[in-house]
């Protein structure tokens, strides 16, 4: 006799219907489908009827963005699907398995092509495919790197893009701070200034995405400190967080690491379960922001 | 132990010797021979014979997967090559048969294969090929369809 596990299998075995009961089942389905449609197909493959979501799931992740677009309009659940967070994030790893880094290499302005509404770039989305598109803005500059294939360009004088250049979903954000501070210095015609880089992350803990400027306001006549200006793109707001430490990345999701507010402070290391500090370096001179290059915020 | 062979019962009656060893490919059977029972005969009710067929010729190439690159490359050639075999239809009965079964290897390859397939698909071909209802109304689709605009650039043209 079986024991316990194989009876348990045997059960999964028979939940389905003996094959003369399945080939009922097969036909009133199969007159419900053309009721349905209103129309005669030439042929229809029962089983299909019986796909269950989850398989179709799989198959939509392993696909392109192009397609998945356009599957939209399937139905509404495909619809729901392919636009739920969970989903998204798991097209993004097969993808990554399949294809490598999904944005390899984008040119700043094509040859020939200004003047026109906004500008085409050729954006090269892995080894295999690269395409041209066109960007509806004209940033003259973009953050380093992308984040899970977002985009964002920036210039100083006007407000900033973000942008999936696999989808042309983009959107724009305000001013900050400190791109004021510099509009205002050059209308009163003070032309010489750093030029400090945007950077764009995703927050590990709330898994939003934020832009960051990271600067020194005493080359605007603030206080001799680093500022940090943050953009949120949840509550669609510039703030300053007020750290006595700048975290710059975070390290195997308990350790912090922090550089102080003056650019001769030491970076620390900051462990957030026992809530200890550790020097990790020791600038002999002002070095300026320090970017951790291996993971701004995402991994 | 390994010589042992079993007998795989498909839903329409078609019956299949396999090696033990090919038979725990696939993980449902493999969970039924866990407990060191005897079992000889398997009834596997959700497969026909010729879907079974093909499972367990995968399997059976699959059966001792080697490391080396070699044996690697040659295995992913001969996937591509027996996957070439199926039109869309069949694809999609092996996958629910994949599934059922719980063979991951060949989940994964025939779920690509599918993707690969449908990627120049229209909706309406997706609508027919996988039995979906259209529930949109006509002004629904249509704003759907002018959102996502340039994904059907090119992809218009249905695919024989």
């Amino acid at each position: 006799m079986f024991k316990d596990p194989f009876k348990d299998s045997t059960i999964v075995v028979a939940l389905k219907p003996q094959s003369s009961v399945d080939q009922v089942g097969a036909k009133t389905m199969l007159k419900r489908h053309r009721s349905r449609e209103n129309q005669t197909k030439k042929r229809l493959c029962l089983s299909l009827e019986f796909l269950p979501h989850d398989l179709v799931e799989l198959i939509l992740q392993r696909l392109p963005v192009k397609p998945l677009l356009r599957f939209k309009s399937v139905s509404k659940n495909w619809k729901s699907t392919i636009e739920s967070q969970r989903f998204q994030e798991g097209n993004l790893i097969c993808s990554r398995q399949a294809l490598g880094p999904d944005v390899l290499l984008m040119s700043l302005c094509e040859k020939g092509d200004a003047g026109l509404s906004g500008h085409a770039r050729t954006v090269m989305f892995s080894l295999a495919t690269a395409s041209k598109v066109r960007f509806p803005f004209s940033g003259s500059m973009f953050c380093y790197g992308h984040c899970d294939g977002l985009v964002c360009f920036y210039c100083v004088y006007a407000p900033s893009f973000v942008m999936n250049p696999a989808t042309k979903w983009h959107r724009s954000f305000p001013l900050s701070g400190y791109q004021q501070l510099v509009i205002e210095r050059y209308n009163r015609l003070y032309f010489k200034f750093i030029s400090f880089k945007l950077g764009l992350g995703r927050d590990k803990f709330r898994g939003i995405y934020k832009a960051v400027w990271l600067y020194s306001s005493s080359e605007y006549g603030l206080d001799n400190v680093t500022t940090c200006e943050l953009f949120d793109f949840s509550t669609n707001a510039w703030r300053k967080p007020e750290f006595a430490l700048l975290p710059i990345a975070v390290r195997e999701k308990k350790w912090l690491l922090l550089q102080g507010r003056d650019f001769l402070d030491p970076v620390v290391i900051y462990n957030l379960h026992s809530k200890s500090y550790r020097l990790f370096y020791k600038p002999r001179e002002p070095v300026g922001p320090v970017y951790y290059l291996q993971s701004l915020f995402s991994a | 132990m390994s010589s042992n062979k079993i007998v795989l019962t498909s839903s329409d009656g078609e019956s299949f010797e396999v090696e033990e060893v090919v038979a725990r490919k696939l993980q449902i059977v493999g969970h039924m021979l866990e407990d060191d029972c005897v079992i000889n005969e398997i009834p596997l009710q959700n497969v026909t014979g010729d879907i079974l067929s093909m499972v367990i010729e995968y399997c059976k190439t699959h059966v001792d997967e080697e490391e080396s690159e070699e044996a690697q490359t040659k295995l992913k050639t001969w996937d591509e090559e027996f996957m070439k075999k199926f039109d869309i239809k069949t694809l999609l009965q092996i996958i629910l048969a994949a599934n059922y079964l719980n063979v991951k290897g060949l989940l994964d390859l025939v779920s690509q294969t599918i993707a690969d397939t449908i990627k120049d698909y229209t909706p309406e071909q997706i609508r027919e090929v996988f039995g979906v209802e259209n529930d949109y109304t006509e002004e629904e689709e249509a704003e759907v369809r002018k959102e996502n605009a340039w994904a059907f650039d090119e992809a218009d043209t249905p695919k024989p």
